[in-house]
């Protein structure tokens, strides 16, 4: 039997494959309604409520250096909140996979990665959540 | 048998002695033969003897154990309590805080001091700095037949009351507030579709959700004693250190503040006394020159004003002089030659809170670099309470802090600006102004109005928001006066949508970390909007 601890949420961001480790994420939320966040960066597309816990989304294009989203639309992976209060907006949520899936693992490429996935549909980066958490607080000290 | 789990409430237990310890120390230093005082020592370090010993934390127990005998030659009238017996018995209290928090210390030589203490021969020199005052005993110790104190008053009512987790407490609060945001999205939803039962069971919710709430921040509510009890030993070692004579006169301490509250105040409060006995009161020479007692008096005292308590500190020291204040703000470039002759001299006291401000002569190592103030007011407004200072050369300077009694549940006023709503503690707002266009004063590029005689800046919230100055067609515009870090200002908002009371949910990681926000606040028609925190703001 495989635990949370094993598995891993895979979804889709402007065509490439991300991978985030299942204990990291607390819920997947379509459309939620979201409110502006005064003086955030445009990668913040607004505030949502997630069991009654206020939830800042983030476009994970837009984090990566892409054109934001026009809106808070598109599926919204939600965090852990004891990992941090914060929520990602991607394209879409694929599946739920077991590590056993995973044909191969290679250091990570790009930003926020923890390793290159290869999965028997192609590569997959794993986000290193902790780490792009932390450039987030960084990124919003700044402002 | 595993005692692990009672640590906790084993530490918790043994601050509550040691405070105590402290407080009946100082009360033996201004008043050498008072039993009641021996008898409340000998309890405590009896008692931690007794908790550390069932804990096993031998160190703790030797110590505590060597107190408790030593506290008995006094007890027994054997010997008088002289001033270098309440040093080592403030000595022990502070190793022994150190080894209840986990520290690993060696208590051999303080034992060894103990157990050898001669005392001295003839009646020692008068004490430099007389014992700070406390002003309400902890209730009256009660002996026994034989001497042997007995247990206090709380200790045998045991059973009225029970030691409950602040997590439980936070919780409790936090399902509230969520019931209160329920019940205004339900006042909403009753409102938009006029039915008359919604409404009437939507009132008895909302009487109901009072009465909780009120329930569940009175069960946060602790007295300021909490952390007040351990000043009057802190102003005692001040002034030696700075070779002053001062004792703090504390008064009100019952009055009960949120737990929040109260824990904020533990900085704000050591950092004003430091202040006050380290720039405010002078040196008894110049004090006794001055025509005043040696002594200085530096006094805490706090009541309950409505939905807020106001906490004054206050010296009999050399007070401020608003012109010096001033000249050294200028001279520092803190602000023009011109704006300081336009400022009054109430307004010229909160210079001190301007970051970077400091007219101490000399940097000492009690009150540092004059960073204090800036760091007090900023604590204070973050849990929306403000300060106001008064003082009069030669006689003496008054802090006034002014706190709301809960930090959770607040009440706020709801503006929009930078289309957006916004909400800002009522606490953090002196006035709201619909202030009329031809009283804008443009000058060196800044705008500025006048207010009571005094200018003040005029900013646009928009701007500080980072979004374009909304188009105001109107013959008057809406502005909320408030003070921040030291000064007076003026905010225009787009428009103000109205008062409400609140539950306050602070923000997480990452968003946290951008400045200008407190946490946000649903409203009843399920808008997140945010609480701002103008001192982080500006």
């Amino acid at each position: 039997m495989t635990g949370d601890a094993d598995r891993l949420l895979l979804c889709r961001v402007q065509g490439q494959s991300f991978a985030l480790e299942v204990m990291a994420v607390a819920e997947v939320v379509e459309s939620p309604p979201t409110y502006p966040i005064p003086r955030a960066p445009a990668a913040f597309l607004g505030i949502m409520t997630c069991h009654g816990i206020p939830v800042p989304v983030a476009d994970l294009a837009a984090l990566l250096g892409s054109r934001p989203a026009a809106g808070a639309g598109g599926t919204v992976v939600v965090l852990e909140p004891g990992r941090a209060q914060l929520a990602l907006r991607v394209d879409a949520v694929e599946q739920i996979i077991s590590r056993e899936e995973v044909l191969g693992e290679n250091p990570g490429e790009g930003e926020w990665a923890a390793a290159t996935l290869l999965l028997p549909g192609g590569a997959a980066r794993l986000l290193a959540v902790d780490r792009l958490v932390t450039d987030l607080e960084l990124l919003l000290g700044r402002c | 048998m595993d005692m692990s789990q009672y640590h906790e409430l084993f530490v918790a237990e043994a601050r509550e002695h040691l405070v105590a310890i402290g407080e009946q120390v100082l009360t033996l230093e201004g008043d050498t033969g008072n039993r009641e005082a021996i008898n409340a020592l000998f309890r405590s370090a009896h008692s931690i003897k007794g908790m550390a010993a069932s804990m096993e934390y031998g160190a703790v127990a030797d110590l505590a154990h060597r107190m408790e005998d030593f506290m008995d030659r006094f007890r027994k009238g054997a010997d008088p309590v002289d001033g270098l017996a309440t040093d080592l018995l403030l000595e022990c209290a502070d190793l022994l805080g150190q080894l209840v928090e986990g520290q690993s210390r060696d208590p051999s030589d303080l034992i060894s001091r103990l157990v050898t203490y001669v005392p001295p021969a003839a009646p020692p020199d008068e004490d430099p700095a007389p014992a700070a005052a406390v002003e309400e005993p902890r209730g009256e110790a009660v002996a026994s037949p034989d001497g042997v104190p007995a247990p206090a008053p709380e200790e045998l009512r045991g059973g009225q009351t029970i030691r409950v987790r602040t997590g439980v407490l936070d919780h409790l609060v936090n399902v509230t507030g969520e019931l209160l945001t329920c019940k205004q999205r339900l006042l909403q939803i009753a409102q938009e579709d006029a039915s008359p039962r919604l409404v009437e069971a939507t009132e008895e919710l909302s009487r109901l959700v009072r009465e909780l709430q009120g329930n569940v921040l009175a069960a946060r509510l602790m007295p300021l004693a909490a952390v007040t009890a351990t000043l009057p030993r802190a102003v005692r070692d001040l002034a030696r250190k700075v070779g002053k004579k001062a004792a703090l006169v504390l008064a009100g301490t019952e009055i009960e503040l949120d737990r929040a509250i109260i824990e904020s105040l533990s900085d704000p409060l050591l950092h004003l006394l430091r202040n006050a006995v380290d720039h405010g009161l002078e040196p008894p020479d110049a004090r006794l020159a001055a025509g005043k007692p040696a002594n200085g008096t530096v006094s805490l005292t706090a009541f309950r004003e409505r939905d807020q308590v106001v906490i004054t500190v206050a010296d009999d020291g050399r007070g401020m002089d608003p012109a010096r204040l001033v000249a050294a703000a200028v001279a520092k470039g803190l602000i023009s030659a011109e704006e300081g002759e336009a400022l009054p001299p109430s307004e010229a006291l909160l210079l001190t809170c301007r970051p970077g401000f400091s007219t101490a002569r000399e940097v000492t190592d009690v009150s540092g670099r004059g960073v204090g103030m800036d760091a007090v007011q900023t604590a204070i407004q973050k849990v929306g309470g403000t300060l106001a200072m008064e003082s009069e050369p030669g006689a003496g300077s008054r802090i006034q802090l002014r706190l709301p009694l809960t930090v959770a549940i607040i009440p706020v006023l709801l503006v929009a600006a930078a289309h957006l709503s916004l909400a800002l503690p009522i606490t953090a707002i002196e006035q709201t102004l619909d202030l009329d266009r031809q009283r804008i004063i443009r000058r060196d590029g800044r705008l500025l109005f006048l207010q009571h005689e005094a200018e003040l800046p005029l900013l646009s919230l928009n701007r500080l928001l980072g979004r374009p100055l909304a188009a105001v067609r109107e013959r008057t515009v809406p502005v909320l006066v408030c003070q921040v870090r030291g000064r007076r200002l003026g905010l225009v908002v787009d428009r103000f949508l109205g008062q409400q009371e609140v539950f306050v949910k602070p923000l997480g990681r990452p968003l946290a970390s951008l400045r200008g926000l407190a946490g946000t606040v649903t409203l009843g028609t399920g808008e997140i909007v945010f609480l701002l925190d103008l001192p982080s703001l500006l």
